[in-house]
């Protein structure tokens, strides 16, 4: 293939390529000493994993041809159950916390594979479209983490956990971007070189044809829930140490948010069809335009949900006139 | 006989006819373990919260049955509301609720005409479309026209709309006093409007089709394109119109108030049996999704259940409803 059939090939993400170079140029433009400080960018390291960590969990939700409404929900649920266990650790020698804190990360992440596991599960065997039963469930766990912390935030979390969470690893590196760059390389891998990847897409783009090619697609789509309560579950990891707490609306924006940069990163909410370089890009855009908003003091949070709504129709647009034109229409 | 039996026989094949059941089933347990839920004070108190929510699940049965989802019109009402309730109050409005009914419905309607042009015009799913469009909206309220919270200074005309009454109960135990509101009119109105529309208009008639296949619509001669963009202006000056009343009936305006009420009434219309995929769903169904969540989340208070389990039961509620009629799907097919 020459390089004429690499851009065919990769003609959204280059158009969201170039979509965020003129976004970093535009801010490079108008705030050109503050946009490029290091401090920018550090802070920047520190805020995209929590949310990109939760788009790459609808992505693959996505490309199964379902969605999943509930990782909002899980990674408050999960995030509040390790805090309950860490707070346990009060008053323990520091050897022993630090063995609490794990504890309580790896119950979390085990918590949030199983309520995948149950969604994929109800999706799956029972039938129900992946959009209901995860609302379903995202009611249930928001409803158990007010239960559990009857609506407050709850702290009290060992000092060592926020610490080393705000802190650079090696001097240069947050720990909340390390996380990331895992969840990324591990969900990169899963979609290039395991049959788990290749069996998501052909699921996701005709389930029947998958069941007659002897495709086991409900284990396919219980897999990939259960990815989804990993990867939310993960996030929900970073948000303790962002916030230092836990409460069961952190992270409530997240979900149409983690939605809308899914779809920008061009998959398609039919299933079937997404990669994931496409969304690093959205997720980078995300940021870039949020971080850039934040320069100009005048301007309120709030522009940024014009922009990223705006953003999502002119791609879902130019998508239409691109799908057309290959088509053969005018 | 027969004609009897054949009656029962279609009766027990409708969905609706399930949610009914289990909505008295409901009814009768709360009532055993209050004592309460029969007492004409809860039913008119249950009848008021069930205003708002019914309104807005009649504007999503319309999109639903069509085939799409709306998830912008809490964004949509909050956008339409706020920016009437500001102008009024900007303009010192001394006048009676007709004027910002009027302009809430307008603005609610010119928002609507925009997630129409869209999902229309390019063939784009309305979910997608929403979801942008609710950002827009969210933004455009919270940022550009930076709208803010309107309490006391709500026009008096709007005020005395929200606290007109058709008459009063009292409950001879607990002499709880309960209003009936006048504007549970307003919501009879619209089931009346909303099945005529179904059953009796060819754009009615047309939703059904558009939903059950696009293609066999287009093929059938019906405007899809047109059908389709009238539907989100006339959802979405519903949605307009009923801010207006939740505004007079809670006599504040919080642009913030209706957030992440689309997945509840979502799942109360998809609870009565309209389909996720388009083309089935009734305004009965709706109405009983609706009244069952309803008065689970109100008798909550009444059973002396925290109130912190009310998201937990409402979603267990969601999740054993789905299920059981994707069971029940399944068993027949």
């Amino acid at each position: 293939m020459g390089m004429l059939g690499v851009i065919k090939k990769e003609r959204h993400s280059l158009r969201l390529l170039a979509m965020l170079i003129v976004i970093c140029a535009f801010f490079l433009f108008l705030k050109p000493g503050t946009f490029t400080r290091p401090s920018n960018f550090e802070a920047m390291s520190f805020q995209f994993p929590e949310y990109g960590i939760m788009a790459l969990g609808v992505m693959l939700a996505m490309i199964s041809g379902g969605i999943d409404l509930s990782f909002v929900a899980i990674a408050d649920f999960t995030s509040i159950i390790a805090v309950l266990i860490m707070q346990r650790s009060a008053g323990l020698p520091v050897n022993q916390t630090a063995g609490v804190i794990l504890l309580a990360m790896l119950i979390a992440i085990v918590g949030g594979c199983i309520i995948g596991m149950v969604n994929g599960m109800l999706v799956a065997h029972i039938g129900i479209p992946a959009f209901l039963v995860t609302l379903g469930s995202m009611q249930v766990f928001t409803g158990l983490s007010i239960v559990l912390t009857k609506g407050r935030a709850i702290g009290r979390i060992p000092e060592i956990y926020s610490e080393t969470g705000n802190s650079k690893l090696l001097g240069f590196l947050p720990p909340p971007l390390l996380l990331f760059m895992v969840c990324f390389v591990a969900v990169a891998f899963l979609l290039r070189y395991t049959s788990y990847g290749a069996n998501l897409y052909l699921v996701g783009a005709n389930v029947r044809a998958a069941k007659f090619s002897a495709v086991n697609y409900k284990a396919v789509l219980i897999k990939t829930h259960m990815f989804v309560g990993i990867l939310s579950a993960a996030a929900g990891l970073i948000m303790i140490s962002s916030y230092n707490s836990a409460k069961p609306d952190y992270g409530s924006g997240y979900l149409l948010q983690a939605i809308l940069i899914a779809i920008l990163g061009g998959v398609s909410p039919n299933g079937g069809v997404g990669k994931i370089g496409g969304v690093l890009i959205a997720i980078l855009i995300a940021q870039v335009t949020s971080s850039g908003l934040n320069m100009f003091s005048a301007i309120n949070v709030h522009y940024r949900s014009v922009l990223w709504g705006l953003l999502l129709l002119i791609m879902i647009v130019v998508d239409y006139y691109e799908e057309m034109k290959k088509q053969g229409y005018k | 006989m027969d004609v009897a039996k054949a009656h029962i026989k279609d009766m027990l094949g409708r969905h609706e006819f399930y949610i009914f059941l289990l909505l008295v089933l409901i009814c009768i347990a709360i009532q055993v373990r209050s004592g309460q839920f029969f007492s004409s004070n809860n039913i008119v108190d249950l009848l008021h919260a069930l205003i708002i929510p019914a309104l807005f699940s009649l504007g999503e049965l319309l999109v639903i049955i069509s085939g799409g989802f709306d998830l912008s019109f809490p964004a949509l009402a909050a956008l339409s509301y706020s920016l009437t309730t500001t102008i009024m109050v900007e303009t010192s409005y001394r006048g009676s609720v007709v004027l910002p009914l009027i302009l809430g419905t307008a603005i609610g309607l010119i928002l609507g005409s925009f997630n129409g042009l869209i999902i229309a015009k390019y063939s784009l799913p309305a979910m997608i479309v929403t979801l942008g469009s609710q950002s827009v909206f969210r933004g455009l309220m919270l940022g550009v026209f930076d709208l803010r919270e309107i309490t006391t200074k709500l026009p008096a005309g709007m005020r005395a709309f929200g606290e007109l009454s058709l008459f009063e109960v009292v409950n001879p135990v607990s002499k709880l006093h309960s209003i009936m509101p006048a504007t549970f009119i307003i919501l009879v109105v619209a089931v009346i409007f909303v099945y005529f529309v179904l059953n009796h208009t060819l754009f009615g008639r047309s939703l059904y089709a558009i939903g059950g296949s696009e293609m066999s619509a287009l093929r059938a001669g019906i405007k899809v394109k047109r059908v389709k963009f009238l539907l989100y202006c006339l959802v979405g000056a519903m949605a307009g119109f009923t801010g207006i009343v939740h505004v007079c009936m809670s006599r504040q305006s919080i642009p913030s108030a209706l957030f992440g009420q689309d997945l509840v009434v979502i799942s109360a219309v998809i609870l009565g049996g309209a389909s996720i995929y388009g083309g089935v769903g009734s305004v009965t169904g709706a109405l009983l999704g609706t009244s069952l969540l309803v008065t689970v989340q109100n008798s909550m208070l009444l059973l002396g259940i925290e109130t912190f389990w009310h998201d937990f039961f409402t979603g267990a509620l969601i999740i054993a409803g789905i299920t059981s009629s994707a069971l029940r799907l399944r068993s027949r097919s």
